[in-house]
């Protein structure tokens, strides 16, 4: 899976899942501020990313960390890595 | 020169007008309040004390919550005529089912105005109305949740078990009042709940009491308070959504009620 393939599929999951508006879907947006997501939101974007993905994500520190759409692109890349796909 | 000068003094009067008024309103309601929480707290207190010995726990929580609902009637009545508030139900709720009533949150005194719906009911709130004296630790016993200090888990357990029986259950999901005309985000603990228990979700419009008081004040303004109660959002609409997406729509159905509510007034 490429870079692009992954923005997208993330993409679709904030569209589909969260019903976000295209616009506002940006890689600068910040999922708390600008999507309104909150600490519990977070579970619904994990089971969405692990179904769209088929990945398995457990590290919670980086999910932490994960503040922007650019930051779950890289979060996703890292992890799929990480699992040799 | 003459018409200048009496313009002067009229809008001056009205100012001490104004202040007046304030004073009053402020003096009396305090006055009342203390008077009225010195009165019917204790001898409420007293009789369901002694009640609790012939009745149910079960039963026991029900005039409780009663008890809390009548002390809230009393409260919200207190600084009439100056604070006017108006309930509109346009809900149709079947009043024998528990419901999640989720709010706007513009002020301290949207939690005495929502222990006035007449359904046994407690409220999720925030840190602050348990550090009340009295009255938080009445909230405590009458099992309001503070959704800040507990782990969700528990939070989600406790909440299961009010609904189940039968306790319907408020929310201010945006936690905390937030200054200025817009509604802050919301959290969705409240919805997370509504697709675990399908208990239904009424949203309520909580309009014109910014000022009473506002936020980091004590000092009421006059004013009409209007509570409305929506429609019911049911569980069949939103089974296979996320929570995500039951909060933004019930948020964007109460702004968009509020902004109605703004242009009647």
């Amino acid at each position: 899976m490429t870079e692009p393939e992954i923005v997208e599929l993330v993409n679709k999951v904030f569209e589909n899942a969260f019903e976000i508006e295209k616009e506002k879907i940006k890689p600068e947006a910040h999922i708390f501020m600008d999507l309104g997501l909150d600490s519990l939101d977070i579970v619904d974007l994990v089971v969405e990313l692990q179904k769209g993905f088929k990945i398995e994500i457990t590290d919670n520190e980086k999910l932490r960390e994960i503040r922007t759409l650019q930051d779950i692109y890289d979060f996703v890349s890292t992890t799929r890595a990480e699992m040799g796909k | 020169m003459a018409l200048c000068c009496a313009v002067t003094v009229l809008a001056e009067n009205n100012w001490h007008m104004k202040k007046l008024k304030l004073i009053y309103l402020n003096t009396t309601f305090y006055l009342l309040f203390f008077l009225a929480s010195a009165l019917i707290i204790p001898t409420l207190s007293v009789i369901l004390v002694t009640a609790r010995i012939f009745i149910s726990e079960r039963l026991f929580y029900r005039y409780f919550r009663r008890a809390i609902r009548f002390y809230g009637q009393v409260v919200v009545r207190l600084p009439y005529p100056l604070v006017k508030v108006r309930y509109e139900d346009m809900s149709n709720v079947d009043k024998s089912v528990p419901h999640i009533y989720v709010c706007n949150h513009n002020s301290m005194s949207d939690p005495f105005l929502m222990s006035v719906f007449p359904y046994e009911m407690v409220q999720v709130v925030n840190v602050w109305p348990f550090s009340i004296p009295i009255i938080g630790y009445y909230a405590r016993l009458g099992k309001y949740l503070d959704v800040n200090n507990m782990p969700f888990e528990k939070f989600l357990a406790d909440a299961k078990t009010l609904l189940d029986e039968g306790v319907s259950i408020a929310f201010f999901p945006e936690g905390t009042r937030i200054d200025g005309a817009e509604m802050g985000s919301f959290h969705s603990g409240a919805f997370r709940l509504f697709l675990e228990t399908k208990a239904p979700i009424v949203p309520v419009c909580i309009y014109g009491n910014k000022k009473i008081p506002p936020k980091g004040s004590m000092w009421l303004h006059p004013g009409t308070i209007i509570v409305r109660s929506l429609p019911p959002v049911t569980w069949e609409e939103y089974q296979d959504s996320t929570a995500y997406v039951v909060k933004s729509n019930v948020r964007k159905r109460i702004g968009e009620e509020i902004a109605t509510m703004s242009e009647g007034q």
